[in-house]
Formats: C-alpha cells, sequence, structure tokens
C-alpha cells in the first residue's frame, strides 16, 4: 500500500470514529434531532424497530429519550472496514448509563453493540444503516436476559465449556 | 490532491493528544497527583469542582480526592479532539470505579466528561484548562451534585 493510501484510509477511519461519538454526544446531549442528522437521507436506524430517514429516526429517538433525566454512552471497541471508496461497515461496543425518571435512585445500566453501514455524502461519512444490539442490561436491579446478544454468536454444546485439565488427547 | 503532509500532522496531534489523556488518567490510578499534574501547563486550571491554578495547586487538590480510594480505574472513551494550530479543545467521556477505603464492600461508580483546552508546549500537549463534569454518580459516596450534576455538556431540556 503506497504512504498516500495507507495516510488517507487513517483518515477515514478517524472521520468516522469521530462521527460515531458525535452521535453519542448528541444522544447525551438529549438532541434526537442532532442524532439523526447522522444518517444519510434514506438512512435506516434500527431501534427495536425499523425507522427511516432522519424524521423518523428523531421521532424514536425522543419516544426513548423522554424517559431519562440522563444517560452517557461510551463507545469503545470501534472497528471500521473501510469497503470502497466512499463505503464503510461497522461495529462498535457501547456500554451506556441511565438515570432513569421514574426511579432516579436506581439507574439502569445497558451494554450493547452499534452494527453500521456507511456512506460518505458530500464528503462527510453517514449511517446508512445502523441497528443497536443489546448484550445485556440490568433495569432498575434486576437483570433483563432477553437480549439478542452479539452478531454472530456462537453455539455450542454446554459439554464444551470444560475447563478442566485434561491430562492428554 | 489531498495534503497527505496536513492530514498525517492532525492525525499525530490528536493521537498525541489522545496519549496525553489516557497518561493523566493512568498517573491519577496510580496515585501519582504530581504526575497527573505535569500533564497541565504552567499557568493550567484544573476545575475540579473548585478552580485550582498550576501543576502544585492541582496536585495538592488531587492528593486531598484521591486520599479518599484504596484504587480507581477511569476508563477514557468517545475522544473529540477540535485542532487550532498549537491550540487545540477536547471532550472525553469518563467512567470511573473507585474502591472507597472507608467502606470496602461498596465501589462508587461515577460517569461524566472532561472537557478540554489544550496547548502545545514545547512540542508537548498540555491541558490549559480541564474541567471534570459528572453525568452521575452511585455508591457509598456521592459526587458533589449527584442527581443534579451538570450533566452532559450543553444537554437541552425539551
Amino acid at each position: 500500500m503506497s504512504s498516500e493510501k495507507a495516510i488517507l484510509e487513517l483518515a477515514e477511519k478517524q472521520a468516522i470514529y469521530e462521527m460515531m461519538a458525535h452521535y453519542a454526544d448528541r444522544i447525551d446531549a438529549n438532541d434526537p434531532e442532532g442524532a439523526a442528522a447522522c444518517f444519510a437521507e434514506d438512512g435506516l436506524g434500527v431501534y427495536w424497530q425499523d425507522c427511516v430517514g432522519p424524521k423518523a429516526i428523531a421521532e424514536r429517538l425522543t419516544g426513548i429519550l423522554d424517559r431519562f433525566h440522563a444517560t452517557s454512552h461510551h463507545l469503545t471497541n470501534v472497528q471500521i472496514r473501510l469497503t470502497g471508496a466512499d463505503t464503510a461497515t461497522a461495529q462498535a461496543y457501547v456500554y451506556a448509563f441511565h438515570r432513569v425518571k421514574a426511579d432516579m435512585s436506581t439507574p439502569m445500566h445497558y451494554w450493547g453493540r452499534w452494527v453500521d453501514e456507511l456512506r460518505k455524502v458530500d464528503g462527510r461519512w453517514k449511517f446508512t444503516r445502523r441497528e443497536v444490539l443489546g448484550i445485556g442490561s440490568i433495569d432498575r436491579g434486576g437483570d433483563d436476559l432477553a437480549h439478542p446478544g452479539h452478531p454472530g454468536r456462537l453455539e455450542r454444546d454446554a459439554a464444551a465449556a470444560d475447563f478442566s485439565v485434561k491430562e492428554d488427547a | 490532491m489531498p495534503d497527505t503532509g496536513r492530514i498525517i500532522r492532525e492525525l499525530a496531534d490528536k493521537k498525541a493528544i489522545h496519549e496525553l489523556m489516557a497518561h493523566y488518567a493512568d498517573r491519577i490510578d496510580a496515585n501519582d497527583p504530581e504526575g497527573a499534574a505535569a500533564c497541565f501547563a504552567e499557568d493550567g486550571i484544573g476545575v475540579y469542582w473548585q478552580d485550582c491554578a498550576g501543576p502544585k495547586a492541582i496536585a495538592e487538590r488531587l492528593t486531598g480526592i484521591l486520599a479518599h480510594f484504596h484504587a480507581t480505574s477511569h476508563h477514557l472513551s468517545n475522544v473529540q479532539i477540535r485542532l487550532t494550530g498549537d491550540t487545540a479543545t477536547a471532550q472525553s467521556y469518563v467512567y470511573a470505579f473507585h474502591r472507597v477505603k472507608a467502606d470496602m464492600e461498596r465501589p462508587m461508580h461515577v460517569w461524566g466528561r472532561w472537557i478540554d483546552a489544550l496547548r502545545k508546549v514545547d512540542g508537548a500537549w498540555k491541558f490549559a484548562r480541564r474541567e471534570v463534569v459528572s453525568v452521575g454518580s452511585i455508591g457509598s459516596v456521592r459526587v458533589p451534585g449527584d442527581l443534579d450534576h451538570p450533566g452532559h455538556p450543553g444537554r437541552l431540556s425539551r
């Protein structure tokens, strides 16, 4: 790879990372329109139901954010694959603290994934698809065990989960 | 033709600032207030629920805070940096685990923001101003303000 190509790819990945951080910033600023503006005009936001376009996404986010006094969405494990001159896919981890209006003394904790498809529109990266996948949550002190889980999570028989030390095979 | 020289210099500056932020967290969690305070410029302001000017005053304030804790772990994420030549502004997220000496069974958890102004001094980035803003906390010790934390910078009311 030429060094120019390497530099430009680093710059694209940095721009996508900054857009993801900006999205979290807008969510935590209680700004659903600002978060929805991170989507392309035909972008699809999957928040446990499909929302097409920034307007529908902002409405959905407004309904969700209204439950909370404060939120804090911590972005990590950012993996980006540049798939073309102006397209990319990505997966990132999120842990989110939620101060719940209905019970200010018991925060909700949420662990999940953001699974994204992106496109560069007029020089700026936008989500063409963003899906929120839950791994687990603790809500009002209880566990919610019904999340879909990590993308592509493998199933194995319980017998395979064996930590005992074997002499020899 | 993209200016790759400018692009790589900006990426390098952002990386250096990110590493300064990580080094600061490392020094806090190493119970090294002087090391953390050395991340500030000589006239730097640290805002830890009160203003502290200069590394010496900052180290004293951090010493008082860190004395409460048996162990801490400050997890840096969501690093957003805006470069303006040899100065920069930044916002980053922090989640911090605190093992509290007075109650070893019940850790304190804090979620917050670091709001920074930075300046390059002799080729090294330093904090010209760093403010800790809390978004929430739980545990046996509460962060000042707690439920009425100032909250996320610029948080909107609807």
